[in-house]
């Protein structure tokens, strides 16, 4: 079972098509009628929302206006997933469920439009990430940099099962110095939008955080949002393939959230 | 008892013959050569076939960097790597390297390296680590999964839309010359559907790169809201070639898609094209 965030960019519109049916294999095998819920986390609680029901083989767009609260700045943002049964409104966990394991993970498109264009990409927030309760994150992302005229905006996703909201700090760094450039607090349960000044973009540099996991999404854009361009980043462990490459990574991961300065002393 | 058994029995699913039999039988198949294969071994630097478009209307650029050592930052070398160009029809056209500093990115755009290899196709991206001796006490392999950056010529600003890799598909051995494909080849039609809808743009088109070392028939269906097929097209692959093709969505009719061949996940690139700009995902 995989939960799908809801990104919430001020001057932007979020869509997002939820698909009951899988990526591979046979769909009448794998799908029944799912309802889809929309929630967030609040005083301790996940409000639990349910929006509509897809039969199998069918999409379902969530818009911005269809959401049954308003999402101030700073504040927990949505989540949405599908699920067979009905839930109650309130939830001090969220659900956990096999019926969505597939490989290639089963994704929804998470679209922010404006006027004349969008962007999106295929994604989730894959079930496991849910039960972190401690964890790194580590972005090294060669576009980040795009040129003038064009903002950059980094959405820091971190889901939990348990409707916590709690601060992080994450870091913008010189991957040549490992110096700090950029500071910034992002909250769990949360898609956290960061603005990435524009000096910090001077050099080559990379996205940290030492004391949560997340899924970094680069968001850049014109001033009027007429060019529109997201993607995320892979993990670290991405640049391996085969064998036991998480212990590789992890190590990796460690040098790059160390304390600053090591670089140069090596 | 248990891991006993298990001790036995995977070395031998994990063979060559087990994968073969896995494969037949449909049991946890696997779709890549891995060490466990003999192929390649964590000599080998694995990379994605990309897609490049470089023409009147679109450019591309590649953001190269130093993998090794981002992986290994305490022991950082230079990397070599090699860009090998493949036109649309699968036919290998450029070789270029690039020497890359410890920690280097170093963006590549491909308006002169595809000069002459038409107007789109693949790439693929292997790293040489000049300390190549890094990798032997590891069973995993260096790869590029790396981030195209498509751009529209007459958009007038310098935004580019950036779309990651998201397969393994060739290697090369360090030092080495020869490219293999390492997927392996299916032997049963497997369907592939984007989970994703074409509803909200009237022009879309579908990328879709053969990375197989094989002639590949696709077939791409159209369906309707109810699932029901309103078009379908057919299309033969060569080898590493890639084929552009259009989902005119001008009435509405095509609510999404599926891709029928048989490589296991022939997961397309989406491009929809919409007013004042364009998106590029992976479908």
């Amino acid at each position: 079972m995989n939960f799908y965030p809801f990104p919430v960019v001020q001057g932007l519109e979020t869509e997002l098509t939820l698909a009951n049916f899988s990526p591979v294999g046979r769909i009448k095998h794998q799908t029944k009628k799912m309802h889809v819920f929309i929630a967030r986390a609040n005083n301790n609680l996940w409000e639990v929302y349910r929006h509509t029901t897809i039969d199998c083989g069918q999409t379902c767009a969530v818009k911005s206006v269809d959401l049954p609260f308003q999402c101030a700045s700073g504040e927990p943002t949505p989540l949405l997933f599908m699920y067979p049964e009905l839930l109650p409104n309130h939830l001090t966990e969220l659900p956990s469920g096999s019926f969505q394991d597939t490989s290639p993970a089963w994704r929804s498109n998470i679209k922010l439009r404006s006027a004349t264009t969008a962007t999106s990409y295929q994604g989730e927030y894959p079930c496991p990430m849910l039960d972190l309760k401690r964890g790194t994150l580590v972005s090294i992302y060669p576009t980040l940099r795009q040129g003038p005229g064009i903002q950059t905006k980094i959405i820091a996703m971190n889901f939990m099962r348990s409707p916590v909201f709690e601060q992080k700090t994450v870091h913008l760094a010189s991957i040549q110095s490992k110096q700090t450039i950029q500071t910034a607090k992002i909250y769990t349960n949360s898609c956290s939008v960061i603005d990435v000044q524009e000096s910090s973009l001077q050099g080559d540099c990379y996205f940290y955080c030492r004391e949560s996991v997340a899924i970094p999404v680069y968001l850049s854009h014109t001033a009027n949002f007429s060019h529109l361009a997201m993607e995320h980043s892979h993990p670290p462990v991405e640049m391996l393939v085969f064998g036991n490459r998480n212990r590789t990574a992890a190590d990796m991961k460690r040098f790059w959230i160390e304390p600053e300065g090591k670089l140069n002393a090596q | 008892m248990h891991n006993d058994w298990k001790s036995i029995v995977r070395p031998i699913a994990d063979g060559p013959y087990g994968i073969f039999v896995r494969n037949l039988l449909g049991l946890h198949p696997v779709h890549y050569y891995g060490p466990e294969s003999k192929k390649i071994n964590s000599q080998y630097s694995v990379s994605d076939l990309f897609f490049w478009q470089s023409d009147k209307i679109w450019r591309t650029r590649f953001d190269l960097l130093n993998i090794s050592s981002f992986i290994f930052p305490r022991s950082p070398c230079k990397e070599r790597v090699s860009l090998v160009v493949y036109n649309s029809d699968g036919q290998e056209k450029k070789r270029i390297e690039f020497m890359l500093e410890p920690f280097e990115m170093r963006k590549i755009t491909f308006d002169e390296i595809a000069e002459g290899a038409g107007n789109y196709g693949t790439f693929a991206a292997f790293h040489d680590p000049e300390d190549a001796k890094l990798w032997e006490a590891l069973d995993s392999c260096l790869c590029e999964r790396g981030y195209v950056a498509l751009q529209r010529r007459n958009e007038g600003n310098n935004l580019w839309s950036t779309v990651h890799g998201n397969s393994y598909a060739v290697a090369k051995k360090f030092q080495d010359e020869k490219i293999l494909s390492i997927r392996i080849p299916g032997r049963s039609n497997h369907t592939y559907r984007p989970q994703v809808s074409f509803d909200d743009c009237q022009e879309s088109e579908l990328i879709i790169v053969n990375q197989e070392d094989r002639i590949i028939d696709l077939l791409v269906r159209y369906l309707d809201m109810d699932g029901s097929a309103v078009n379908t097209w057919r299309v033969s692959m060569q080898p590493f070639a890639s084929k552009v093709i259009p989902v005119n969505n001008a009435k509405a009719s095509t609510h999404r898609v599926e891709i029928c061949s048989q490589t296991y996940m022939h997961r397309p690139l989406v491009r929809k094209l919409y007013l004042s700009h364009f998106d590029i995902f992976h479908g």
